[in-house]
């Protein structure tokens, strides 16, 4: 009998201290953990904690030596089994990627209305070619600049000239000779004198997510968005709008979606306004932040210098569009067979042959304002630039990015970049990135990462097998940090 | 001698099916509290059958 209860008092230890490990591994006491997926994958029995891959057609798991990357993006989740504030990614991986592209990005979703990702890069060959063909100004931890020839001997005598706004060997105007990558720089915006500003009205319905520049010239200012919510998906679909200077918050509202089962279909309008009466000179970034299921019809700014970032989602049906934009290339994709067809871009005409495919039309060496015609709206046009639905509302403050298509031309003098070059070691490179989680989209316990190879396409009914361009993962792995059970109880 | 050893290995099948009883449940009770608490780093499929052959074992002994 006493060696009966002796068996159970081991067997309940023994469970008691299973018990107690999970509690450990929920709790992460230390608020610091690191998990990891491998390829090839060895012997597990649970379902680990990045799972989850997709879309299914973007990757190929065949031959099990690593998981292959065929078209751009793919997402994975992250399970956490609590809250984190930062995140330092990993990526082992074997490229086979061609010339077209160069850049390897990875992102987490930051906030899943607007479906906006915070990207970090993991491998950019542009910068990995230039810093070794261009002289380096600063080359610490991942901080680099890099100048076109020795115009600059001391960073500080740079960092001073780039505040007053005035480079060696940028006669016009800075913005012009920097490019800049995964670096933020504001540089003040001055209007030229011979523009005036007048108010503008946008009639043409846009929808989704946006955000623009607007100059307002000071004092007086005004913004008037009137939207509707289409209800043709079910869920929650919130509207935010964020102006914000140099990254500081100027004022934002929030309109809930107090309908979030739609049963009738029909349209919610509504309108949100700002404005005031003693706004400093100066350009501003305005942020819409909504779902595909809230089209803004009118916006009424009291400055007509307004122009989109990166991405414009006319939609009307009403035919025929004419749009500006200063960027070298665009992309095109629709989802509504009826807007298939032509696409001018800078008088060049591409056709648009597939929904929900991404279709390039790039205008080598063409800088300034290009004219983009579209037979029928309803295409979603994106580029590294700004667009707008008239000419004299287009401008440009931002500083030149580098993306795939950048090729250092006679203007660029000046590269600013927050880039850690990957390690190589044989054939296996390996690249690191960090991510704030404070405020990024955690739902069911997920966070959702992506890994990106702008670019990166499959052709319709190409076998897997017979892909060329690729990148194979080796392993990803993820160190969490965050707060520690001693902090959370005596905090 | 063969009497003993008989009960002995009863005694066994059944702790053991004692212990996997309750740790069956206990997992399912903190899966269901904290969603993949358990499954993360454990399938319990696997627990559910060493679970079904320690009942076996005590069946048959039986």
């Amino acid at each position: 009998m006493l060696k009966l209860t002796k068996i159970r008092i081991i067997w309940l230890a023994l469970l008691g201290l299973i018990i107690a490990s999970f509690l450990f591994l929920k709790i992460v006491p230390f608020g610091q953990i690191t998990y990891t997926r491998t390829w090839p994958s060895g012997l597990h029995s649970g379902k680990g904690f990045i799972y989850d891959f997709k879309p299914g057609e973007r990757i190929d798991i065949a031959d099990r030596q690593g998981l292959r990357i065929l078209a751009d993006p793919v997402y994975f989740s992250l399970f956490t089994p609590r809250r984190f504030s930062e995140a330092t990614l990993t990526v082992k991986y074997s490229s086979q990627l061609s010339t077209s592209t160069p850049i390897i990005e990875a992102g987490v979703l930051q906030d899943k209305v607007s479906g906006h990702y915070q990207l970090k890069p993991l491998e950019n060959r542009i910068l990995d070619r230039l810093r070794f063909s261009w002289p380096r100004l600063v080359d610490e931890n991942s901080f680099l600049v890099l100048q076109f020839d020795k115009f600059y001997q001391d960073q500080d005598e740079f960092f001073k000239d780039l505040r007053s706004g005035h480079l060696k060997n940028c006669p016009v105007d800075i913005i012009n000779c920097i490019a800049v990558y995964n670096y933020p720089l504001d540089l003040p915006y001055r209007l030229p004198d011979y523009q005036s500003l007048k108010p503008l009205t946008i009639t043409q319905p846009l929808r989704g997510a946006h955000e623009f520049y607007v100059y307002f010239p000071g004092g007086f200012w005004q913004l008037v968005f009137d939207f509707d919510d289409l209800n043709q998906d079910q869920g929650q679909d919130p509207l935010v709008i964020r102006v914000t200077s140099s990254g500081e918050n100027i004022i934002s509202q929030r309109r809930e979606d107090n309908n979030p089962y739609p049963t009738n279909g029909k349209n919610e309008s509504g309108q949100l306004k700002f404005g005031g009466d003693n706004l400093t000179a100066g350009v501003y970034k305005v942020e819409i932040k909504a779902s595909d299921d809230i089209v803004i019809k009118k916006i009424q700014s009291s400055s007509n210098k307004l122009a989109f970032i990166n991405k414009l989602w006319p939609v009307s049906g009403s035919g025929e569009l004419n749009l500006f934009t200063d960027t070298p290339y665009i992309q095109v994709k629709t989802f509504n067979p009826a807007s298939l067809g032509k696409v001018y871009f800078a008088g060049q005409p591409f056709n648009l042959t597939r929904t929900y495919e991404l279709f390039d039309s790039q205008v080598l060496g063409a800088g300034g304002r290009k004219e983009i015609k579209l037979t029928q709206d309803d295409v979603i046009l994106e580029g590294n630039g700004v667009f707008s639905l008239s000419a004299d509302s287009l401008f440009n403050p931002g500083v030149r990015k580098i993306d795939r298509h950048f090729s250092p031309d006679n203007q660029v003098k000046y590269i600013i970049a927050d880039y850690a070059f990957p390690l190589r070691e044989e054939e296996v490179k390996q690249a690191t990135a960090k991510f704030n989680l404070q405020e990024v989209h955690r739902e069911n316990g997920k966070y959702t990462f992506l890994i990106s190879v702008p670019g990166l396409k499959l052709i319709p009914g190409q076998d897997k097998s017979q892909v060329s361009d690729y990148l194979e993962i080796k392993e990803i792995k993820l160190k969490l940090r965050g707060t520690t059970l001693w902090q959370k109880i005596f905090r | 001698m063969a009497k003993n050893l008989s009960l002995k290995k009863r005694i066994i099948y059944q702790e053991l099916f004692y212990f996997f009883s309750v740790a069956l449940a206990l997992f399912i009770v903190l899966e269901i509290i904290w969603p993949n608490i358990i499954l993360a780093y454990f399938n319990l499929n696997y627990l559910v059958v060493f679970w079904l052959l320690s009942a076996l074992g005590q069946l048959f002994k039986k």
